[in-house]
């Protein structure tokens, strides 16, 4: 099987030292990144970033931490999370990157060579675009709940049911989800990992509005929706821990300290348009905060320490989550806060420039705290899984 | 609230059939009508009394107090009011205080009638502590003033009946009235976050009468203003904490009601504890305002409660929205309504912070004396 890599197939990233690794991507991202697209408030459409994710994957650069084999770059953790920073210390927006980050890497692990072969070399070239499928009308945080049930048809499964709050699923060619395809066995054992082509008869995709106006995620409905066997991942039945040991990974990502970082560099602009940035009691507000996201730093560089040293996350990693997006929501609030009336304005409001979205951070902040597992579902998880406090 | 006088009792009533019978919190969506609300819907409250309320009896009024009118806005706050009763009283406040015979005699029977809109044009800054310094100027010519200066968060919108205008003589700051049809004004409204709408405004030499009541009766009313302002964002904690506390009850997950996780529970306790304070803040400081006799007491009793109000809304709106996980970031689900009109009532006439800097600012130095 070939995998698309039309440049950059020379260089091997994993030879270079980190000091010059870092300079590359840096290099890389100045002169290929899109201005226009620098810091965007909103997660960005499929339409907006398509030239963005054809740039990255003819340089070969769009999967970081796939093996060169597989068409990645084979960075190793350390050189992946230098990847991440330098995107976003550049302010690189997230091209729709669920089949990057999710499903390349299990499919690696964990699926066929016929999925493989299916699968990655459209997700490297951008024509394959993935959404998650986990989240059901009454599975949110108790997700092993799910009912959208599967059932066995000769050499294909029979899907019916509803998934909810897909993110751009309707962009999705693609997604994976979990179904259930044993209703008599105990919950997280009847629940197997299935890839299903969006365009099936029989699958309605109904995009929602957010609080803040985008349509970002989405209802699937699913009506008698035929889905070849072949298409299971890992074992029948075995869904469960695969699917716990990719939201384990996804919280590094989610409690990553960008958020809070950008929100407080717009809090400083901020400051210094309403004239407030001399005034002795912001100083002190800001300092604080200040302390708080390089602490967050801090606290990230210990557990990508762990990833970059090849360890394993452990339960611990919903640390990084509540305080990465807690963090991000105190200095949204105090953007709020010294906007004064300027929070009275939805959108640009009149000042500096170009204007100012005083409300873009407070409403990014509030499902921030909610996707990836509830804050209080991550608390949950400490007090038990970390902490060993009995079970109720 | 169990002290309620038979007289509030009625009028709490009265709003509270009105609030079941016509208002609900989508009806604050897209209200991008001219003025920002909806004149039928304005009409049904004037026939409540609502605008009455503060307008003396001899003016055909109700003659009824701050606190009658805050109980009424604690009920109509409840599913959301996407209607100018606040800002209006605020002007009625500045008119019924501030304004000579004549012009009283014209506007306040109308305004009580629900029949003119005024508004005052006070803001100029967006943020800090809205009001303090003045840069719109008033020229004297003749018998009449001249304003130039732009003032923003203008409310409401447009449809004026006239503007009650906060301007600098020179020396002093004094308050002028613009007829809404005045040549010289240019407005431009702005959407907020809740889909109300606010105007900029700019007056480019726009012919203005001077009322005889300065600074100190615009602090009066801005005072009033204040405290009535909290107790719509008082009506507004009540509104969504009882959505909350109802999907607390109903949603489940792990097969139970997930109000039955401790966690939510705490938190919920810590909502209503904030609901609680600012019912009884917002009581004590409209008595105080009352009873006070300067108006930097008024303004210190309202900073108190606005602080307070503008704090629990936020919190309560947000923790509303954190307990109601996924769908709580939807467009579609009411609870979003509260957490945004919650942003704009904080903000407007000076959110928690700025009340607290306006408190300090009003009270007096503590002595040094007593340690010497
Ligand atoms: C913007 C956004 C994007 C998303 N994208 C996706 C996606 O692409 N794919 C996908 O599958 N899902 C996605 N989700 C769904 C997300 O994972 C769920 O919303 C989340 O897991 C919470 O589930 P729920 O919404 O059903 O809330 P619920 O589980 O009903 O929770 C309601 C409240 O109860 C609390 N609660 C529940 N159980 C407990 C407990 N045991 N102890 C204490 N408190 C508890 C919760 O913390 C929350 O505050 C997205 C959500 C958002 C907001």
């Amino acid at each position: 099987m070939t995998y698309p890599r039309t440049q950059g197939s020379t260089t091997d990233w994993t030879r270079m030292d980190d000091a010059a690794f870092r300079a590359a991507v840096r290099e890389f991202f100045a002169r290929h990144y899109p201005e226009n697209l620098r810091y965007a408030s909103a997660r960005l459409r499929l339409d907006e970033v398509r030239d963005w994710y054809a740039t990255l994957s003819e340089h070969g650069w769009i999967a970081p931490s796939w093996p060169q084999e597989y068409g990645g770059m084979g960075l190793d953790p350390g050189k992946h999370v230098i990847f991440v920073e330098e995107q976003e210390a550049h302010g690189v927006a997230r091209v729709p990157d669920h089949g990057i980050i999710m499903v390349g890497p299990l499919l690696i692990q964990e699926g066929t060579d016929e999925q493989r072969a299916r699968y990655l070399p459209r997700i490297l070239s951008g024509e394959e675009i993935w959404c998650q499928g986990y989240s059901e009308p009454g599975a949110g945080s108790d997700l092993a709940n799910v009912r959208t049930a599967a059932v066995r048809d000769g050499d294909d499964y029979i899907v019916n049911g509803q998934k909810t709050w897909s993110t751009l699923a309707q962009d999705g060619t693609h997604m994976f989800m979990l179904v259930r395809t044993d209703q008599d066995a105990k919950k997280q054992e009847g629940i197997s990992f299935l890839l299903v082509d969006m365009t099936t008869p029989g699958i309605t995709v109904r995009p929602m509005k957010t609080l803040a106006g985008h349509e970002e995620f989405c209802e699937v409905f699913f009506d008698d929706v035929r889905v070849p066997a072949a298409n299971i991942v890992g074992e029948v039945n075995r869904g469960w821990s695969i699917a716990k040991a990719l939201l384990t990974f996804e919280r590094l990502f989610l409690g990553s300290p960008k958020l809070a970082q950008s929100a407080l560099s717009r809090l400083g602009t901020l400051a210094v348009l309403t004239g407030q940035n001399d005034d002795p009691v912001f100083r002190e507000r800001f300092a604080g905060l200040e302390m708080d996201v390089a602490d967050l730093n801090a606290l990230y560089r210990h557990f990508s320490g762990i990833v970059k040293a090849g360890g394993k996350l452990g339960p611990d990693i919903s640390l990084q989550k509540i305080y990465g997006t807690e963090t991000f929501s105190r200095i949204a609030d105090a953007i709020v806060e010294i906007a004064g009336t300027g929070a009275m304005i939805g959108g640009r409001a009149p000042l500096g420039d170009d204007g100012f979205d005083v409300l873009a951070a407070f409403y990014n902040a509030r499902p921030a705290t909610i996707y990836g597992g509830t804050n209080e579902i991550q608390r949950n998880i400490v007090a038990t899984a970390v902490l060993d406090l009995p079970r109720r | 609230m169990t002290n309620l006088s038979e007289d509030r009792r009625m009028l709490v009533d009265s709003a509270r059939a009105f609030a079941e019978r016509h208002l609900s919190p989508d009806l604050t969506r897209k209200q991008q009508l001219p003025a920002g609300y909806d004149p039928t819907l304005w009409s049904g409250l004037a026939e409540l009394g609502v605008p009455a309320m503060l307008v003396p009896e001899d003016m055909g009024g109700l003659g009824l107090t701050l606190s009658d009118l805050a109980a009424m806005l604690t009920e109509l706050g409840k599913p959301l009011l996407p209607l100018p009763v606040v800002p209006v009283a605020f002007a009625t406040l500045a008119l019924v205080h501030g304004a000579d015979k004549d012009l009283r005699e014209r506007l306040l029977p109308a305004i009580a009638a629900g029949e003119a809109l005024p508004a005052v044009a006070w803001q100029e800054q967006l943020a800090g502590l809205p009001g303090t310094t003045v840069a719109t100027t008033a020229q004297e010519n003749g018998d009449r003033w001249q304003l130039t200066g732009t003032k923003s968060m203008v409310l409401p919108a447009a449809d004026w009946t006239g503007l009650i205008v906060l301007a600098s003589d020179g020396g002093e700051q004094g308050l002028f009235w613009v007829e809404g049809d005045a040549a010289g004004i240019a407005t431009e409204p702005l959407a907020g976050p809740d889909d109300s709408l606010s105007a900029t405004v700019t007056f480019e030499m726009a012919e203005a009468i001077r009322l005889p009541g300065g600074r100190d009766v615009f602090d009066t009313a801005l005072a009033g203003a204040t405290l009535l302002a909290s107790a719509e964002l008082l009506g507004l904690i009540h509104g969504a904490m009882d959505l909350t506390l109802d999907y607390l009850g109903t949603r489940k997950q792990f097969g139970t009601a997930i109000g039955a996780f401790q966690a939510l529970q705490h938190r919920a306790v810590d909502m209503h504890l904030a609901r609680v304070l600012t019912g009884c803040s917002l009581e004590t400081a409209l008595e105080e305002a009352e009873c006070a006799t300067t108006s930097a007491d008024r303004l210190r009793a309202a900073s108190r409660a606005k602080a307070r109000a503008s704090a629990s809304a936020l919190q309560v709106t947000k923790e509303a929205i954190q307990m109601h996980g996924g769908i709580g970031f939807t467009d579609e689900h009411v609870i979003g309504r509260y957490l945004k009109r919650a942003l704009v009532l904080q903000a407007w006439l000076g959110n928690a912070a700025e009340q607290r800097r306006r408190y300090a600012a009003m009270s007096r130095p503590r002595s040094t004396e007593t340690t010497a």
